[in-house]
């Protein structure tokens, strides 16, 4: 059983001499971008109406968009094809393939943002120490496509963890009797009036959280990720990672690599995801980072003390 | 074989659980034997049985009621009880958790700094005789007031008006208060004006009976199938009986559950009832339909005063002083006004086909048929309600179809002992018990001897009825209000200005009440007060029966009840002698004083036609039927029956009792009285004798009044007709039936029902919440469009039980001039979707 | 090397993966509790293969009717799902859950009228413990009835014990009944006496048609 699981080598970068921290300003982008995504999935219970739906389907302004793994689980399980749902996933597809495909999970995805915390938990709580094959994912995905076709439901949106934290945060919360006072008016059973409401009967004001069971299953991916397997389900799992990667192979926007200002200090293995992406332009294999599951969290082009990794444009992209 | 016995089985056991659940909510779980408590009245699930009335509408159904360690944990008809024979509604089956509402009122509350804070009672009563004492020394007896109700026991209501009446001890004019009217006056005082006024004698004639000993059921704006449930479901059992001659004829202006059951419907456009019910009197008059002999011994002829005006001046001012008037004329004269009133004419007026009208004509003349029409708030909530009451007893005059077993006019009521107290007891403004008015000297002789008080301490002076009570708050004349039993604060119409007056005038207002209310939330002091069988009671139906309860339970808390109160306050208010208000008027041994009250009242009854049941009886029977009357004088009457007693039947007893309840009035065949009148009066002919209309010559009044058009009317401005009333779940304001959890999820709130046509119009679908306006305000609903009630087109229908939008705000208080009675039925509106 | 690498390593740890968090998933949906699905919704076995539990049609939901399925729920996790008891549906006209369904799980084209909707169909389940049919004069579930008259009548028989009062009994025609669960939702009773179920219309003989079919309703709406 050991060929399953490589436990983590001990790196070949040596551990660094101590340096004064770089503003990280890609970081802070991002985490506005990610709790920008958050906000725009709740907007709605706020009575904002220019977003509604999840990460799996949507509608920013009128337009449609879909996870396009959703809408190729949609077609294979019901057998059918959608104009809209074609269309939309679409416009998602040609979105991520420009701005570099796995862009969604680091930039967008909610669940990220729980692997990156349990990045740093997995550091002191970590049990065991197995790594799979970051090629897992792959497998994840054929499988997800041949399930949905075989069983005809849409494997994936049934256990997504994407899904079930973008719908807790599109419907868990409710203000509604709140902001919009009487929408909710067909309450039922509530204790009529009450004493210490200034001796009249109001409509009561609340926010609850109607979080669902779901919610379970993503804190077990958590513990998963903190105990057993860093990064369990981002890195090794997830088909919608595994999709983006594919489609980011061929993405023009890359980690662009000046060699020569490169000095091997390594501080970028430290703070990438998927670390392996980096080994062949560090070693000067090549001057972008080509490997799809490359997130373009722009992390290393923060930390780089020489500002050797930078974004970049790849032009001839389609080779 | 086996099939069979399974399908017995099955169907007997069917049988059983159907009936024991008919019994009641609780029984149904009779899974295992649970032990037998002591006593005879409790049952294998160890709850004791106990008599009761239904805490809500004028049917008064009685109840039985189920207590378990000092809880009420059941209600189930009550089959001894003649009004409903063991059947209830939905709101008598939950009738048990009203008592039980999470916030129950359980200690006295007092308004300091702007908000109510717990108090003692010592502290709540003082102030309230301060109070009084302070206002009726500097402002006399006028600028104090009381609003009860139809609800309150017939105990509370004997109290609290003896209680007005008798201020004159404390106050610097000397004499007492008649500044305290009833609920009722929003709900049936119509018919009480109308009733006075033709047969000079409240009330009605008939019995629920009549039901199944009539034909032909004529329902006037009643949406009974909602409103008197239990009694509908009788109306429709005569007519499953007898499918092809039983008809129902259902008059209204919007299409309701009852207009789903009727075999004719005629909706009409508001107001033109005056109309209606003078063409059918032309028809009666024009085919000879109607009973000559009867019309010649029993009826006389007049002619109403017009233009009476609507009462929407403060003090009347719009009103003429004759208002009040009728002139005699002769039947020629009779037929000559009504004969304006053609087929042609009142349906172009009405909206009512005229085919419709004619045959509806048709049957209520029909000499063959046995006619009852029934009616409440259409009719009395009306500004001419007194004038539409009576032209329906024209109706029934005309054709002799009145106090015989399945004929006659029967106004129904809407609160459970609107009869009872608010009639009866004489809890108006205007009125003494047992049917007698301040004005008249006698009368306060009468009253006072019996109260044991010097007559000059009665005020003559007739009070100020509901709407005027509530302006003169407005108008600051009035200082102190005790409002009992009821929830003004919601039912009054033009809301917002009472709410206004009683925030911002300097107005000391007094709330006794069983939960927070729209009315408890301008109150400057709260009573928390005990309610149904908390406390010993008495209620008197639309029947003219009288149910007694003993207490079941104790109130919660520091609960007391309203009578208390008042006893209470009395003894507070120091006269000059050293005595106490309490020790004149309140004079009664602590132990028994339900029973000193009642004999002392009921001698207000005796001998008048009005008897009453003595103490004992009425907590022994299951509810008993006034005239209640006695064969020889010596026991309780003054009149002597001896000669004709074996003439008289007793459908309520045996041939031969002592004691007959009367249940068809004015009838020589049921009428102790009627007989007796009859055998005096040899001259006059037939069986039946109106022998309490003493001022006309003992005739019942036929009376010519026109169509006259509604106080406000749909304009290009507000183009809508706006009606309110009730639904089947919940009752009034809400404050009992909203409590009820079942209930409230049943109807959570209020809607406005929209005709779909208008609702297409106006671009509302079903769910929009739409903004209802009038001159006086607006408030904002739910549309409902496919619902239970469907509107005429250009009209819409809202209930006024939700507390949280209130539908009076924007109702009009215009009034009958004679009855005094607000119109909740007509008043223009606009309609917006939000 | 580095091929076989990938495939034996990524194959086992895949196969792993993928198996047992379907068998869970497999194991939380056993039960056979049936969902009943907004309006438009396709047949359940095409809705389960249709909807992407993208949530969207919860969240137009105005009335908080819909609910979403979880994890416990199988693979109905993510699914929108109705409990008549805690609310019903209300029948919007404008269809604001049917009108954000990316796929056709929520089929716009069924619904020609909201009055067509067919969720299922309500039955008085518990005919002993129907208040309405012991006599009480509740009747509630169809006062309630958004297609009153139609959906449930009110049919008439006397109240044996009595003999003076009608029973007046709540007969559901499922010609009408669209099984918005309003009925279940404000019955009185702690277990609704009347109980929406699921069902398919039609299922009668094609070419056959009953008498009330042939003979034009007799009565007619009184309006």
């Amino acid at each position: 059983m050991t060929f399953l699981f490589q436990t983590d080598e001990k790196s070949q970068i040596k551990k660094n001499e101590s340096f004064t921290k770089k503003f990280s300003k890609w970081k802070l982008v991002r985490r506005f971008v990610q709790t920008g995504i958050i906000f725009l999935l709740v907007s709605p219970v706020f009575g904002f109406t220019f977003f509604s739906g999840t990460l799996i389907s949507s509608e920013i302004f009128g337009f449609f968009l879909t996870d396009p793994l959703a809408a190729a689980d949609y077609f294979l399980a019901a057998k059918t094809f959608s104009v809209l749902v074609f269309g939309s996933a679409l416009t998602v597809l040609v979105f991520y393939f420009f701005v570099g495909g796995r862009v969604f999970c680091s930039w967008v995805c909610p669940v990220f943002l729980l692997t990156e915390l349990s990045e740093k938990l997995n550091k002191k709580f970590a049990v065991f120490k197995i790594k799979p094959s970051p090629n897992q994912k792959y497998f994840v995905l054929g499988a997800v496509l041949v399930l949905s076709f075989a069983t005809s439901k849409p494997i994936f949106e049934i256990v997504s963890p994407i899904g079930f934290v973008s719908q807790n945060l599109a419907i868990g919360i409710d203000t509604k009797s709140k902001v919009f006072g009487d929408k909710i008016s067909l309450e039922s059973g509530e204790i009529y009036g009450n004493l210490k409401k200034n001796l009249i009967a109001k409509d009561v004001e609340r926010v609850r959280f109607l979080f669902n069971g779901s919610l379970w299953f993503v804190l077990t991916i958590f513990l998963i990720d903190v105990f057993v397997v860093k990064n369990w389900w981002c890195k090794f799992t997830c088909p919608v990672g595994a999709f983006y990667s594919i489609l980011g192979k061929k993405s023009p926007a890359k980690i662009k690599i000046n060699h020569e200002a490169c000095n091997n200090c390594g501080k970028c293995f430290k703070v990438c995801f998927v670390n392996e992406v980096l080994i062949a332009p560090v070693q000067g294999k090549s001057d972008f980072v080509l490997d799809g599951s490359c997130t373009n969290c722009l992390n290393c082009v923060d930390v780089c003390p020489e500002s050797a990794l930078g974004a970049g444009i790849k032009k001839d992209f389609w080779k | 074989m086996e099939n069979f016995s399974r399908r017995n089985f099955l169907k007997s056991t069917a049988a059983s659980v159907a009936i024991s659940s008919m019994i009641g909510c609780e029984q149904k779980k009779t899974a295992e034997p649970l032990k037998q408590a002591a006593g005879g009245s409790s049952d294998q699930l160890g709850l004791e049985w106990d008599k009761a009335v239904c805490r809500f509408c004028g049917t008064g159904c009685g109840v039985l009621v189920g207590r378990k360690d000092s809880k009420i944990v059941a209600t189930k008809g009550d089959p001894d009880c003649y009004s409903n024979k063991g059947l209830n509604c939905i709101k008598g089956y939950f009738l048990s958790k009203i008592l039980y509402g999470e916030d129950r009122l359980t200690k006295p509350l007092i308004r300091k700094n702007g908000k109510l804070e717990e108090a003692t009672w010592e502290e709540a009563l003082d102030l309230i005789a301060s109070k009084y004492v302070e206002i009726l020394k500097n402002d006399g007896s006028n600028a104090v007031a009381m609003f009860g109700s139809g609800q309150w026991t017939i105990f509370e209501g004997y109290a609290a008006t003896k209680f007005m009446r008798s201020l004159g001890f404390v106050s610097k004019d000397g004499v007492g208060s008649n500044n305290i009217e009833p609920n009722a006056r929003m709900c049936m005082a119509s018919a009480v004006a109308a009733f006075m006024r033709t047969f000079q004698s409240d009330e009605p004639m008939g019995s629920y009976e009549d039901i199944e000993h009539a034909d032909t059921f004529v329902l006037w704006g009643a949406n009974m199938a909602e409103m008197h449930p239990v009694l509908f479901s009788r109306i429709v059992d005569t007519k499953i009986k007898d499918k092809i001659h039983v008809k129902l004829v259902d008059l209204g202006t919007q299409f309701t559950r009852t207009s789903e059951e009727a075999d004719l419907y005629l909706q009409f456009k508001p107001q033109t009832d005056l109309a209606i019910a003078n063409y059918f009197a032309n028809y009666i008059v024009q085919n000879n339909l109607y009973d000559k002999d009867f019309i010649e011994t029993n009826t006389v002829f007049k002619r109403g005063q017009t233009n009476i005006g609507y009462g929407l001046k403060d003090g009347g001012a719009d009103i003429p002083k004759d208002a009040e008037a009728m002139f005699p004329m002769t039947f020629d004269e009779y037929k000559a006004f009504v004969s304006t009133y053609t087929l042609e004419y009142v349906s172009e007026l009405s909206g009512v086909p005229k085919e419709k009208l004619e045959e509806a004509a048709r049957l209520i003349a029909d000499p063959k048929r046995k006619v009852v029409s029934f009616w409440t708030m259409g009719f009395n909530q009306h500004t001419r309600g007194t004038w539409v009451n009576q032209l329906v007893y024209n109706i029934h005059l005309l054709t002799g179809k009145i106090s015989k077993p399945g004929n006659g006019p029967f106004s129904l009521t809407g609160q459970p002992s609107a009869c009872g107290t608010a009639r009866e007891v004489g809890t108006f403004s205007h009125r003494l018990p047992a049917d007698m008015v301040v004005a008249n000297e006698e009368h306060r002789k009468k009253t006072a001897e019996i109260w044991k008080i010097p007559v000059e301490k009665i005020n003559p002076k007739p009070g100020l009825h509901t709407v005027e009570m509530f302006r003169a708050i407005d108008n600051g004349k009035i200082k102190l209000l005790w409002v009992q039993v009821t929830n003004p604060f919601q039912s009054m119409p033009n809301l917002n200005r009472y709410r206004k007056a009683a925030q911002e005038k300097d107005v000391f207002i007094v709330v006794s009440d069983v939960y927070p209310t729209r009315s408890t939330e301008v109150a400057d002091v709260v009573l928390p007060s005990a309610m149904w069988t908390e406390k010993e009671g008495a209620y008197g139906n639309a029947e003219r029966r009288t149910q007694h309860w003993n207490k079941i339970v104790e109130p919660p808390g520091e609960a007391k009840t309203e009578i208390w109160q008042m006893f209470e306050v009395a003894k507070r208010m120091k006269l000059d002698d050293g005595k106490t208000l309490a020790d004149l008027i309140y004079n009664y041994n602590p132990e028994t004083y339900y029973k000193e009250i009642w004999e002392e009242y009921r001698s207000f009854s005796l001998g008048i036609g009005k008897d009453l049941a003595p103490y004992d009886v009425l907590k022994e029977k299951h509810g008993v039927v006034w005239p209640y009357v006695h064969k020889t004088k010596e026991i309780n009457t003054k009149v002597d029956f001896t000669e004709v007693w074996e003439n008289v039947e007793n459908p309520e007893g045996k041939k031969g009792d002592d004691f007959i309840s009367v249940k068809w009035r004015y009838n020589a065949k049921y009428d102790p009285y009627a007989a007796k009148f009859l055998k005096d009066h040899p001259e006059h002919k037939g069986e039946i004798a109106f022998y309490k209309a003493k001022g006309n010559d003992y005739k019942a009044v036929v009376l010519a009044v026109p169509y006259e058009a509604a106080a406000e009317e749909p304009n290009n401005e507000f183009p809508f007709w706006l009606c309110t009333g009730r639904v089947l779940e919940h009752w009034h304001t809400g404050t009992m039936t909203m409590r009820v959890p079942e209930l409230r999820r049943a109807v959570p709130r209020a809607v406005v029902n929209l005709n779909p046509e208008d609702a297409k119009t106006l671009g509302i679908k079903g769910g929009d919440l739409v903004k209802i306006s009038s001159k006086r305000g607006s408030v904002v609903f739910p549309a409902d469009v496919n619902g239970r009630s469907i509107p005429a087109k250009g009209s819409v229908f809202i209930p006024f039980f939700d507390e949280t939008r209130m539908v009076n705000e924007i109702t009009i208080d215009a009034y009958c001039p004679i009855s005094k009675e607000p119109d909740y039925k007509k008043c223009a509106v606009k309609i917006e979707k939000v | 090397m580095e091929r076989r690498d990938f495939l034996k390593k990524g194959l086992a740890t895949g196969l792993v993966t993928c198996t047992s968090s379907f068998s869970l998933f497999a194991l939380l949906g056993q039960d056979n509790k049936t969902y009943f699905r907004p309006p438009g919704a396709l047949p359940e076995n095409e809705f389960l293969s249709a909807c992407i539990r993208c949530a969207k049609c919860v969240q137009a939901c105005p009335y908080d009717t819909l609910k979403l399925g979880s994890v416990t729920d199988g693979k109905n996790a993510g699914t929108p799902f109705i409990n008549f008891r805690e609310k019903p549906c209300y029948l919007c006209e404008d269809l604001p859950c049917v009108k954000v369904c990316p796929t056709d799980a929520l089929d716009i084209k069924s619904l020609v009228n909201i009055d067509l909707v067919h969720i299922g169909t309500a039955v008085i389940t518990d005919r002993e413990a129907c208040l309405s049919l012991n006599g009480i004069r509740c009747e509630i579930c169809y006062r309630v009835c958004p297609m009153i008259d139609r959906a449930i009548t009110l049919e008439k028989h006397e109240q044996e014990i009595t003999q003076k009062h009608t029973v007046f009994e709540p007969v559901i025609h499922k010609d009408y009944c669209t099984g918005c669960g309003i009925c279940e939702n404000a019955c009185p009773l702690d277990e609704s006496a009347i109980t929406v179920l699921p069902s398919q219309r039609g299922d009668k003989a094609k070419h056959y048609q009953y008498l009330r079919e042939q003979v034009k309703h007799k009565k007619g709406h009184k309006k």
